[in-house]
């Protein structure tokens, strides 16, 4: 065993509680000293025959397991090589699923990739009810599959369908819906996880709870497509072709998933585990998996530098204005109201601003839709946009966005107009594509306070924003800027010259680094990606040569702060 | 010790009326039917707090007034409160006093302020005529309760079979005195027979009602306290004005309409009489010094206020006529010092009835006064018309009365401002606000 001390065990009336607290860092990840030092542990419960069943849950408040370490997964040096790592998590899993003590995991926060693999192992899997308590499976997101058993336990679990939705788009999924899929087993207060867990687990020890059973409730349609293999082939073929047409077939991971999906319903237990390892060692030496992976590094190694000096504050952003209720204006809004934002909406008339609370609510009233928030949150979030025809309600806002027409004049106008109403100390950001910032600032008695904060349409579907500054932006503007986009989930990029080609590159990278948006759900983000779908390494190699053509970084990648997508 | 301007002990401080701002008025039934109290409530509240660019943190308390309230909400200036626009941490109450609701919400908050207990206040009101609980019969209920308690499904058959056709019929609550049994506009006509208020001038005074409204919307002088409303449902064209306003109304057409509530020989008619109406009002209270601290220029000034009540059975709405004296003198001011006046009209033979009783000797001696306050001089009455015309949320008037009050004394460049509301229950209410 290593120095390292990520668990620490204790034994209590024959159950062991393995506490997993990553030193170090803020979120538990898996690396192979980590999993050296785990299956250490593992040893050592399987030969104490006092203890009878075990309990694993983190020390780390909000999160379970983030997943694997990608770091591991540049060390690749083949498929073969990626292929085997794959296949030893196989084992450690195989082992935690067959060993002698049965595992309870105890799960509270982000349940992801490798570490959501790691609870389908175990024989109970108890969930704490915390809005931070999610399941899912992002490898997608880096162009790869899971790769220690997840393709193969999850269909059996929760049935192929809602596998492959999992799978496929690597989307989240809540502790309540998690349960009833048959995911997990039970939820319970946090304030009971560890007491619950070690109760679980001694009913497991004394077989009142077996180690193998269903968790799913059975329908008829459920049966029909996972116990037949026509149900089967057509669920498999549908997704398939789905996937190949919103992909535009530039994204090997679909297939692959899919493929080993299918081996997981079909043959033997152990060829289905051979299909994952090779398809995952396949996918970890494509060019799409590195390019995504690099940019990922990208993202995290530049995501303390906003290009202003180090420890300026900005002033909290606790109320915005949005000027022009288009439908940029509309969506900024929407997703400012989304965090819990009070926004001011103004257009020159109030049937258009009428229009324009119309697709915020359309923009919300998703939410509601896919029953993501109650209707109470519903309408929390409705009544936080207020909207005017006149400049009512400006007088203490820290940050407006404007999103008038795309013409000099009438920004000027505007610029104007609201210098006269905002404090001095405002924000006036400007959402233009196409015009140079340092044009509409010349119009600002205060060209300091204004900056660009250019989104993408549809706002509340795209995650790109582009700070673009001037020379004259004050760094606490930057700041101010920056975290207000951070706090509206968006990542967020600060560019010191206007670069349409950066923000059209990068534009294009995230849109394929999101298949959740292509292939999960049907939509507008959907189709960027068919359209823009060109080899990812031309894109990757113009990011690169960015700095160089400018001869200084003129582009900074600020991802959002969401943690859900930082680790695999 | 310090002394309240009200007289009593307290801060020392003034309470400033810093802005107010109301829902449009919508006729029950009609373009706010989908929104409750609690809607009604939030949608001005939030908007009063954009346009004074208020801190919501610095809000200490929310008081809001409601005459019929929900069962399933019983405090709705909680619920108003907890919007995610204010912090949780804001006290929140709600009372009820008929009419004049929002003027206890407001008084309750001035007089808050003025112990030392509050600094910034919101106070108002709303009602939704349009969501008024229909409730089961008492025979209904009894049967419902006792099923409930059935121990056996047998008992619980037998206690369901024990409802009459009769006890299927909704009870729909009236606006009646439980005291006396009589309807508002029953109390109104009484009033009318007793004061000698003839039809004609009941329907000149709600003409002149619909045409200071009208005047009112068409220059934007009503309209400035008014938020828009963007319906969600049906039409998306903004609601940006009072609904019940008849521009065009004529003496005639009035004349034409018949009594309600004494159809031989009554003089109390749907056009003369306040309409059932949904809208809400929220007015901001600060405490002078620490209004001036954050840079906001009050409207007025609360001067003085008085509440009244007289026999429910004798005249109905006549408490005014004693709150009036009472809130003048506690000002130190005299009739012929106010500037503008408010009365709040439930009803035309309500304001007539008032007017004449402030006029009357034998009102003023009922007051507590050596002699009347005098005639109220009819150019700064109800300048731009009255809750005949422009609606009247029970809950909500007051606020709107205060808004409109202090809005447009400020226009006049008025020193002094008087108004009144009648309530149910013989209650009566008077407020003194003055400027700088």
């Amino acid at each position: 065993m290593t120095e390292s001390t990520a668990f620490s065990l204790s034994v209590e009336d024959g159950i062991a509680v393995l506490t997993f607290d990553l030193p170090g860092e803020s979120v538990n990840k898996f690396s192979p000293a980590v999993i050296e030092e785990f299956t250490g542990y593992l040893a050592l419960l399987e030969q104490d025959q006092a203890v009878r069943a075990a309990v694993l849950i983190s020390g780390k408040p909000g999160t379970f397991i983030a997943g694997a370490d990608i770091d591991q997964f540049l060390a690749f040096r083949s498929a073969d090589d990626a292929a085997q790592a794959s296949a030893f998590g196989h084992t450690m899993m195989r082992r935690i699923e067959t060993g002698r003590v049965p595992l309870v995991v105890a799960v509270e926060g982000a349940c992801l990739g490798g570490g959501l693999e790691f609870a389908l192992a175990a024989a109970y899997r108890l969930a704490a009810d915390t809005p931070k308590t999610i399941f899912a499976l992002p490898e997608i997101k880096l162009g790869l599959i899971p790769g220690a058993g997840g393709t193969q336990r999850l269909p059996r679990r929760i049935g192929v369908q809602a596998a492959l939705d999992m799978i496929l788009t690597g989307k989240n999924v809540r502790a309540k819906k998690a349960k009833q899929s048959g995911l997990i087993d039970e939820i319970v207060h946090p304030s009971l996880l560890r007491e619950i867990a070690i109760r679980r687990a001694r009913e497991l020890a004394e077989g009142k709870i077996p180690r193998v059973r269903e968790t799913r409730r059975r329908t008829t349609m459920s049966r029909a497509i996972d116990d037949t293999a026509v149900g089967r082939t057509i669920v498999l073929r549908q997704a398939r072709q789905l996937a190949m047409k919103k992909s535009g077939g530039n994204y090997p991971a679909i297939p692959a998933a899919i493929d080993a999906v299918r081996a997981a319903l079909s043959g033997s237990e152990s060829a289905g585990y051979a299909t994952e390892a090779r398809l995952f060692g396949q996918l970890a030496m494509s060019p799409v998996c590195k390019e995504l992976m690099f940019l990922f590094y990208a993202t995290t190694a530049l995501k303390k530098d906003a290009g202003v000096p180090e420890g300026t504050v900005a002033a909290k952003v606790d109320r915005i204005g949005v000027v022009g209720s288009g439908f940029m204006g509309a969506g900024i809004a929407a997703v400012s109201a989304q965090q819990g934002i009070p926004v001011r909406f103004k257009d020159t008339a109030l049937d258009r601003v009428a229009a324009g609370l119309a697709a915020v609510r359309d923009v919300l009233r998703e939410g509601l839709t896919r029953k993501h928030i109650t209707r109470r949150e519903y309408e929390d979030r409705v009544g936080l946009v207020s909207g005017t025809a006149s400049y009512t309600g400006f007088g203490r806002i820290p940050l407006v966005i404007e999103a008038v027409f795309e013409d000099l004049g009438v920004k000027h106008t505007v610029v104007r107009e609201l210098e006269r109403v905002l404090p001095t100390d405002a924000v006036l950001a400007t959402n233009t594509s196409t015009i140079p910032i340092v044009r509409i600032a010349e119009a600002s008695a205060r060209p300091e306070r204004v900056i660009g904060m250019h989104f993408f349409s549809p706002v509340h579907k795209m995650p790109l924003l582009e700070v673009v500054v001037t020379p004259k932006t004050a760094p606490e503007v930057t700041v101010r800027a920056v975290e207000f986009g951070r706090r509206i989930g968006k990542t967020v990029i600060v560019v010191r010259r206007p670069s349409a080609i950066a923000s059209a590159r990068v534009r294009r990278w995230r849109v394929w680094s999101r298949p959740a948006d292509s292939v999960g759900r049907a939509g507008r983000g959907s189709t960027a990606m068919t359209r823009r779908g060109s080899a990812p390494g031309s894109t990757v190699r113009s990011m690169r040569s960015i700095p160089a053509a400018h001869g200084r970084p003129s582009c900074r990648l600020m991802p959002s702060s969401s943690a859900s997508s930082s680790r695999w | 010790m310090r002394t309240s301007p009200f007289g009593g002990p307290g801060s020392g401080h003034r309470v400033a009326i810093i802005d107010g701002v109301r829902t449009p008025f919508a006729k029950a039934g009609t373009l706010l039917k989908h929104l409750g109290v609690i809607e009604l409530g939030k949608l001005a509240v939030s908007e009063l707090i954009h346009r004074t660019d208020l801190d919501p943190a610095s809000i200490d308390l929310l008081t809001f007034g409601t005459v019929i309230p929900s069962v399933l909400a019983p405090n709705p200036a909680r619920e108003i409160a907890l919007m995610p626009l204010l912090p949780k941490g804001v006290q929140a109450w709600t009372v009820s006093r008929a009419c004049a609701s929002a003027n206890q919400a407001i008084t309750d908050a001035a007089d808050q302020i003025l112990l030392g207990h509050a600094t910034v206040a919101i106070a108002g009101g709303a009602e939704s005529l349009s969501n008024v609980p229909i409730l089961h019969s008492r025979g209904f209920s009894d049967a419902l309760v006792a099923a409930s308690r059935a121990k056996t499904p047998m008992q619980r058959v037998q206690s369901l079979a024990a409802i009459r056709p009769k006890d299927l019929i909704p009870v729909t609550p009236a606006i009646a005195e439980p005291t006396t049994g009589e309807t508002m506009g029953q109390s109104a006509e009484k009033m009318a027979k007793l004061n000698g208020i003839t039809r004609e001038a009941q329907d000149a005074l709600a003409l002149a009602s619909h045409h200071g409204a009208a005047q009112g919307t068409a220059d934007g002088r009503l309209t400035a306290e008014i938020l828009p409303i963007f319906p969600e449902r049906g039409s998306r064209t903004p609601i940006t004005a009072d609904n019940g306003i008849r521009a065009d109304t004529t003496a005639a057409q009035l004349a034409k309409l018949s009594p309600v509530f004494d159809r031989a020989y009554g003089t109390v008619t749907a056009g003369n009489a306040s309409p059932l109406t949904d809208g809400g009002a929220a007015v901001l209270l600060m405490r002078e010094d620490v209004a001036k601290a954050a840079g906001l220029t009050p409207k007025a000034y609360i001067r003085s206020y008085a509440y009244a009540a007289l026999d429910p059975g004798e005249q109905l709405l006549q408490a005014p006529v004693l709150a009036a004296p009472l809130a003048l003198r506690r000002a130190g001011l005299t009739l012929d010092q106010i500037d503008l006046v408010e009365m709040h009209e439930a009803f035309a033979a309500q304001v007539l009835s008032n007017l004449q009783g402030f006029e009357s000797q034998r009102w003023a001696e009922r007051a507590g006064a050596s002699k009347p306050l005098g005639a109220v001089d009819r150019t700064k009455l109800n300048v731009m018309g009255g809750s005949v015309a422009i609606g009247h949320p029970f809950g909500a008037t007051g606020a709107r009365v205060t808004t409109t009050l202090v809005n447009e004394l400020a226009r006049r460049d008025g020193q002094f401002g008087l108004m009144t509301v009648c309530a149910a229950g013989g209650l009566g209410f008077a407020m003194v606000v003055e400027r700088a």
